[in-house]
């Protein structure tokens, strides 16, 4: 009719084609009987704190590697136009 | 004014067949349920039928699963207290009853030849002198567990076990009856001890007779056995048992029925709301795929049901407990593929209630709700089991009359103000059980308990 079909991979709700399931129970909790924002407050000091101070060894090190190249090739930048620089290495165009 | 017009067709021929009409039926003695309170708290109360043929007098003790410290006491007690009781009624020509609710508990002999002195001495010895110690205990462990293993296959119950610890999670009202295999195991003599002496008290009790039995007599008896009983210390005023909206789905692909229940918070037992939600729970209805008139009932969905094959059967339920309560639907289905559908269908009927119920369909409603009430009673031990339940909810029995009253006073307006407090976008519990793959998410349900119109 509508020609060859491909393979199907999913059935629809009641048979959604995966494994058999039993022997597991879940449990929900309506939203309206919690808190959504449940320690907001105390987590946007504390937390944000401890998650920032924990990243600090990872940015501290490429930061500083990165801040290291900078500052190193500005002031071997400034030496090589200077005129000591000039006359101790370059010059020879 | 719908009851008007559902019965205007009777006005016009009944001048007519009165004067054709011969009494038949003897006009029955009206009586009352006669209660007494003897001096140590006891109630006895009965109800005099002297052409029943038969007698029922029991014992209901308002305290129950809910009253229990560890899980199950009430009802080992139960099965203690009546070890090897049976057989001296065999002996007496009675047929012993006993029964544990959440809230009640309840002793029952049913007598066909009037062995009333018998019975009420067996029953006080069955309350006041049963003997409980470790060895006793361990030995009737056994049997509670068989009891309750039995119970396993029961889904219905189990569901509706769940649904109870689901709805009333941290609360004593959400535990199982029997208690689960651990609480069972663990059970020890002070358990039940304690839990007889902080219960079993002569305020909690009521003697109930009902039948073919002298209220005068049973009153004598209860105060020659009945006499030494104490009252005991009253209980610390418990709280409302919260209700709290959940789910639990206990998902097995491999059973062929799908069992499902859905609640909200209910009302008291017969309290004004407690009517309110039987005239609702008549208007959503019953139906079973397998009734004659399966395509023709009265309730909306159950046409909707049987059109669509959606389910096996399906019942509306209302239980009322002291404080609180539960309303909803219990459905069985084998067609997993439309699960949702029902659910889908069941809350728009629900939103019906509380938005474009009609007059008429609270009248019939009404009327079935009054019929089943009364019908129930139909033998001594349903009559008992009515006085006990009732006595301690409201202190005294209320009459038919009062019972068609209560009903009677419900009208549209009345079950349309009922739905929108307990079911419009109020919390709700589920419970699922079986290939319930198809059972719309908990999220949605919640959200289908109303519309933005």
């Amino acid at each position: 009719m509508g020609g060859p079909t491909g393979k199907k991979y999913m059935g629809w709700w009641g048979h959604m084609g995966g494994p058999t399931q039993r022997g597991v129970v879940t449990y929900v909790l309506s939203p309206f009987e919690q808190k959504p924002f449940a320690g907001a407050a105390h987590n946007a000091v504390f937390n944000t704190a401890r998650r920032v101070s924990s990243q600090i060894p990872y940015i501290g090190a490429a930061f500083g590697l990165g801040y290291l190249i900078y500052y190193q090739s500005n002031k071997t930048h400034a030496y090589l136009t200077s005129k000591a620089g000039i006359a101790a290495e370059g010059g020879h165009h | 004014m719908a009851s008007r017009l559902l019965s205007n067709t009777l006005q016009a021929n009944v001048g007519l067949t009165k004067q054709f009409v011969r009494p038949m039926a003897t006009a029955a003695k009206a009586s009352a349920t006669r209660i007494t309170n003897l001096s140590n708290g006891l109630i006895v109360a009965t109800d005099e039928n002297a052409s029943s043929g038969a007698a029922t007098v029991g014992v209901w003790i308002d305290a129950g699963s809910r009253n229990e410290t560890a899980n199950g006491t009430a009802n080992f007690l139960e099965h203690v207290a009546i070890k090897g009781q049976a057989d001296k009624f065999n002996r007496i020509g009675g047929n012993l009853t006993a029964q544990t609710g959440r809230e009640k508990t309840s002793v029952s002999v049913k007598t066909v030849n009037g062995q009333l002195t018998e019975s009420v001495e067996i029953l006080a010895d069955l309350i006041q002198n049963t003997k409980i110690d470790d060895s006793i205990v361990d030995s009737k462990r056994q049997s509670v567990l068989d009891a309750y293993l039995k119970t396993d296959q029961d889904y219905e119950q189990s569901v509706f076990d769940h649904l109870h610890a689901t709805a009333f999670q941290g609360e004593t009202l959400g535990r199982p009856v029997m208690g689960t295999r651990e609480t069972i195991e663990a059970l020890t003599a002070k358990d039940l001890i304690d839990y007889q002496a902080q219960n079993y008290g002569a305020d909690r009790m009521v003697l109930v007779g009902s039948g073919d039995i002298d209220h005068d007599t049973l009153v004598r008896l209860a105060e020659k056995n009945f006499g030494s009983l104490q009252s005991v210390p009253a209980a610390a005023s418990s709280k409302k048992a919260i209700f709290t909206g959940s789910e639990i789905r206990l998902r097995d692909d491999v059973l062929p029925v799908a069992r499902i229940a859905l609640a909200v918070e209910g009302a008291a037992y017969l309290s004004e709301d407690y009517f309110k939600l039987l005239v609702m729970q008549a208007i959503i209805g019953s139906w079973d795929k397998s009734l004659g008139g399966a395509a023709n009932l009265s309730s909306r969905l159950s046409t909707v049901a049987n059109t669509n094959h959606l389910a096996n059967s399906f019942a509306a339920f209302t239980k009322g407990y002291k404080d609180t309560g539960l309303w909803g639907m219990y459905v069985a289905t084998e067609n997993r593929d439309q699960i949702d559908d029902f659910v889908h269908f069941l809350q728009k009927e629900w939103a019906r209630l509380s938005t474009s119920v009609t007059a008429s369909e609270v009248e019939r409603a009404k009327q079935q709700v009054k019929a089943s009430m009364l019908l129930s009673l139909d033998s001594t031990c349903a009559v008992a089991e009515d006085i006990g339940s009732q006595i301690f909810t409201s202190g005294k029995r209320m009459s038919p009359e009062e019972l068609k009253a209560a009903i009677n006073k419900v009208s549209a307006d009345d079950v349309r103000k009922a739905a929108n407090k307990y079911l419009w976008d109020q919390e709700i519990a589920v419970v699922g059980q079986g290939p319930i793959e198809c059972l719309t998410d908990y999220l949605r349900v919640r959200g289908n308990m109303a519309y933005n119109r």
